[in-house]
């Protein structure tokens, strides 16, 4: 592939997914300083691996395979500067005239899931991926990933 | 998945990302820039340019270069390290480079980078100076005010980008001794071993439970049996127990589990991982190089469903090599995994059953015909076979 066609795809791939991989990691990460580090080196690696996909869920579930890992790298590495309190990153979250106080707790609530926890909860609550989706793209086991979910379940029992 | 299980919460779904962040990132993509985060900056120099380039060199040429890399990095003085240290926590927030490279500069990196793995360095390393003030004209210099590489207005010499290579050597090189030393609070590596009796976590003793020395130097016989490779001093290694909820899970009948790694940091990179039992010295897994291949030699599924046959007979002399099996008297299935349901066809897995019943999962890497890694089964079902995410067919 020319370094033109290359390009042409890295800003096709940014366009379309940007917004759908900021959404994941800044639930995981809480920051948008970190969330833009990560996805840039999201599609760094997909710019130097240039992998083949069969169909765009196949590259949407490969995108997200490595944003979370490297999300997961970022909070191992990080863990004492990644979060910020809600009141600081409000700004970020659109102003939507459905949201309630409800919804903002149940963000809160959410976020206070520890890592493994969130990360089954964003993919299966909230991006609709199937157990065994999920499993595949955290590189779990469908047993380790049904046993977080209920684990998810009890901490989130007032939300879902 | 039920889709009335999931969530509907108007903040996350109106999450985006702002329309200036997107066009920085396309941008910094475009011209191979890494984050400013030290994590991230590993491979810091274009490695967004590059195509991914499968490496194919002589064993003997990638150990000697390695050798010569390493011995380098290692003689690396106290005060050189402590400067590096001190520029990657300086430069942490900073965006590295003061200009981006030319196309003449990109093209040259990528040679001098080969020629730097096979020992060709600078002459002199990279100037680290206090303040901008300092640096001299055309000089290329590290400023321990800002943590950033001041790079000449006019195209850099060949020195001067050997300079540049070395310096992202060395960086990488320290990041990873204090990354080392931020991660050894729950494992236990090289610096310790030999002194880890007494730290040992308490476990519970059966007569054969291994202790993180034996688990050593387990894992290096184990490496040599089964890929023939000797582990000697250059190697960086860490040996882990396993805690929490990954033994819960993964692990549910043993007590302990060691995660043992041996890597070579320097451009080729490579690695070995091991899973063992603690209480019974079993070997779980032994596993070359990870889980990741060039994607551009990834076969399409035809072309490596056409190479399974040939997989098998590599697959039949190791177990009969190896394992001490004979392949009269064994069942050999055969499968790919599948991810999103898309089948990947870089690996194939073997799965051998002798007649005791136990199992070993054989990886071979297709495209470079490898056995890459062997999973063990101790006592398996043949239901138990195609629970995971390989579907197995027998083979004849």
């Amino acid at each position: 592939m020319s370094n033109k066609t290359r390009n042409e795809d890295l800003e096709k791939t940014i366009l379309e997914y940007s917004d759908f991989l900021f959404r994941i990691c800044f639930l995981i990460l809480k920051n948008e300083q970190d969330v833009g580090d990560v996805i840039q080196e999201t599609f760094i690696q997909y710019m130097r691996k240039h992998p083949e996909f069969t169909s765009e869920v196949h590259k949407k579930a490969w995108l997200i395979k490595v944003a979370q890992n490297k999300c997961k790298d970022f909070l191992r590495f990080h863990k004492k500067h990644s979060f910020l309190p809600l009141d600081e990153v409000e700004e970020l979250l659109v102003d939507s005239k459905e949201a309630t106080s409800y919804h903002k707790a149940q963000l809160e609530e959410i976020w206070e899931l520890d890592y493994k926890l969130r990360s089954v909860v964003i993919l299966y609550y909230i991006e609709g991926y199937s157990i065994k989706e999920t499993a595949q793209i955290l590189n779990i086991s469908e047993s380790a990933c049904k046993k977080r979910l209920e684990r998810a379940r009890k901490k989130l029992k007032e939300i879902l | 998945m039920s889709h009335n299980d999931r969530i509907n919460n108007p903040i996350i779904s109106n999450l985006t990302m702002s329309e200036e962040m997107k066009m920085n990132i396309l941008e910094n993509c475009k011209k191979g820039r890494r984050t400013s985060d030290n994590l991230f900056r590993y491979s810091k120099l274009l490695a967004a340019c590059i195509a991914f380039v499968c490496i194919c060199v002589s064993g003997v040429g990638v150990h000697a270069a390695i050798s010569a890399v390493d011995e380098r990095l290692k003689n690396m003085s106290d005060k050189e390290k402590n400067d590096y240290m001190e520029l990657n926590i300086l430069g942490a927030d900073a965006d590295i480079y003061t200009r981006d490279f030319t196309e003449s500069e990109v093209e040259r990196i990528l040679i001098l980078q080969e020629e730097y793995k096979n020992g060709r360095f600078p002459e002199k390393t990279i100037a680290i100076v206090e303040n901008v003030a300092d640096i001299s004209d055309g000089e290329l210099a590290v400023v321990k005010e800002d943590g950033r590489v001041h790079l000449p207005k006019d195209e850099m010499s060949d020195e001067q980008l050997l300079q540049l290579i070395d310096y992202d050597e060395k960086t990488r090189y320290t990041m990873d001794i204090a990354s080392e030393e931020y991660t050894t609070e729950a494992s236990i590596t090289e610096n310790d071993i030999t002194e880890t009796n007494q730290e040992q976590p308490e476990v519970e003793s059966s007569s054969n439970s291994m202790d993180v020395n034996e688990t050593f130097d387990f894992s290096k016989e184990m490496i040599k049996k089964y890929f023939d490779v000797d582990i000697d001093d250059s190697w960086e290694f860490s040996v882990t127990q396993n805690e929490g909820e990954v033994m819960e899970v993964n692990y549910p009948d043993y007590q302990v589990v060691y995660d043992v790694i041996f890597e070579k940091n320097g451009p080729v990179s490579e690695g070995y991982h091991l899973i063992i039992c603690g209480d019974n010295g079993q070997l779980i897994t032994i596993n070359h190089n990870g889980y990741v291949t060039a994607p551009d030699t990834i076969l399409s599924y035809e072309e490596a469903l056409a190479k399974v046959p040939q997989g098998k007979d590599i697959v039949v002399a190791f177990i009969e090599d190896k394992l001490n099996l004979n392949a009269d008297e064994v069942k050999i299935y055969s499968g790919f995994n599948s991810f999103m349901d898309q089948i990947q066809t870089d690996f194939c897995y073997y799965m051998v059953i002798d007649d005791t019943g136990n199992g070993y999962r054989i990886r071979w890497t297709v495209a470079n015909e490898e056995i890459t890694e062997i999973k063990f089964y101790y006592n398996i079902s043949e239901e138990e076979i195609n629970g995971g995410s390989v579907e197995y067919t027998i083979m004849e």
